[in-house]
């Protein structure tokens, strides 16, 4: 069911499956990836679920296709453990896929970099501030299903 | 509560809305009225830090800036604020983690370190610049203002040191002024705790920053994100997650678009790849991805 629900309130409004592995050739433990979609671009693409991550990153590509990728604006380098990447935040719409209810739209703020980066081997991250700050999750592990939800 | 009483102690140098005196080597004094309360600024800059302290502290860069007067309460736009206050040499003071920026609000004889919820960071600043002063940083501010209220709170009790070292002057030989900026590029110490991923503490700070046009772009960048859901929803991918288990090896470095377990292209951007989707024209649109 895409409902869960917690002491009588609606917790979720979407549920989707999500792909643990991107790659079985990578010699990566498992990650969460789930299926998002931003605004421009029809076609679905999977994003790194990492709470850990202070900012979500966009593709630059992706960025470029959607016309979010500007030479212009503020920018900031972001610093991370492998170093620092430059690139710029941008405001977008993007949406959690729903497989059963509804899809989750997020107005989030997402990170585009200057230059293609994949840090640890992932291109799209969805993180903490800017988008999953307002978003309720569950995880099933079993069954590879993720419930969302906003407030 | 702002800052009061200084001007007694100082003299002359608290009249007015707004003046500057600095000595020779770059300190400035400076005194503006917000809301009739005066607060004196400086009177014991970088370069008498460095002599009173006898540090040797090479990179001291000193940028002085004027802020407007709003609110009744000391708020960042009030206050003098010295930028980028370098302190990386052997014995120098550590430049705090956390910190709006490397930003000190200087503000008669006390390093202010201001706000957004740093305030033990702040505090224990204060407690090595003051620690390695001598005489003492001079201090008579009961009560902070703002958030900037925190550190005193977190120093124990009110700073009062060096009743002394206001008679004796710290009141510095004034002379050329380092640089005085009409406006503050307050937006730039919050694209500062942006990149050091301290957004709370931005956000915090942003509060404080006037509804102008300036502000209006990091205002946006930084606003909680909102939510909605959408008549509409995906398909199962299942299939696509298989394919892409399945195929992994096979397409290093590319972009594929997978719909249920068919590829229907292959590029090595993005951009190629959907110039090959649009003239297929799927009936629905497939799942992309870039391979590892």
């Amino acid at each position: 069911m895409s409902m869960l629900r917690l002491d009588d309130q609606n917790f979720s409004s979407g549920r989707a499956g999500f792909q643990d592995a991107s790659s079985p050739y990578s010699g990566r433990s498992a990650r969460v990836l789930v299926k998002v979609a931003v605004e421009g671009m029809d076609e679905p693409f999977l994003a790194l679920l990492d709470t850990a991550a202070e900012y979500s990153v966009l593709d630059r590509e992706i960025a470029t296709e959607v016309g979010l990728a500007s030479s212009e604006g503020d920018r900031i380098t972001l610093s991370h453990r492998g170093g620092s990447t430059p690139g710029q935040l941008v405001r977008t719409t993007m949406r959690m896929l729903a497989d059963e209810g509804e899809d989750l739209v997020v107005e989030a703020t997402v990170f585009v970099p200057d230059h293609n980066w994949a840090p640890t081997g992932y291109r799209n991250f969805i993180g903490y501030i800017g988008f999953l700050e307002r978003v309720k999750l569950g995880l099933d592990p079993q069954e590879n299903h993720v419930y969302f939800g906003g407030y | 509560m702002p800052v009061q009483g200084m001007s007694e102690q100082l003299g002359s140098w608290a009249t007015g809305s707004s003046r500057e005196q600095s000595d020779r080597d770059g300190d400035v004094s400076s005194s503006h009225a917000v809301r009739g309360t005066t607060f004196v600024t400086g009177g014991l800059g970088p370069q008498s830090l460095l002599r009173s302290a006898a540090v040797p502290v090479p990179a001291w860069s000193v940028e002085l800036r004027v802020y407007s007067a709003s609110g009744s309460a000391l708020r960042a736009e009030d206050s003098f604020v010295i930028d980028d206050l370098r302190t990386d040499g052997p014995r120098g003071y550590e430049r705090p983690v956390g910190l709006a920026g490397q930003t000190v609000i200087y503000d008669s004889n006390l390093f202010l370190i201001p706000f957004a919820g740093q305030a033990e960071t702040g505090a224990e600043l204060f407690r090595r610049l003051r620690a390695r002063i001598e005489p003492p940083i001079v201090a008579n501010v009961q009560v902070g203002f703002g958030t900037g209220g925190e550190l005193f709170r977190c120093l124990a009790g009110p700073v009062r040191v060096a009743e002394s070292a206001v008679a004796a002057g710290t009141q510095i030989e004034p002379t050329g002024v380092v640089g005085l900026q009409p406006r503050p590029p307050l937006a730039s110490f919050v694209w500062d705790l942006v990149s050091r991923q301290q957004v709370k503490a931005a956000r915090e700070l942003l509060t404080h920053l006037p509804d102008e046009s300036e502000y209006e772009r990091i205002k946006v960048l930084l606003r909680l994100p909102t939510t909605s859901t959408a008549a509409q929803r995906d398909r199962d991918r299942t299939a696509e997650y298989a394919w892409l288990r399945e195929h992994a090896g096979e397409y290093s470095g590319q972009w594929v678009a997978v719909s249920g377990d068919v590829l229907l292209a292959a590029a090595k951007s993005l951009r190629e790849l959907r110039r090959h989707l649009r003239a297929a024209s799927p009936v629905s649109p497939p799942l992309v991805h870039f391979m590892e």
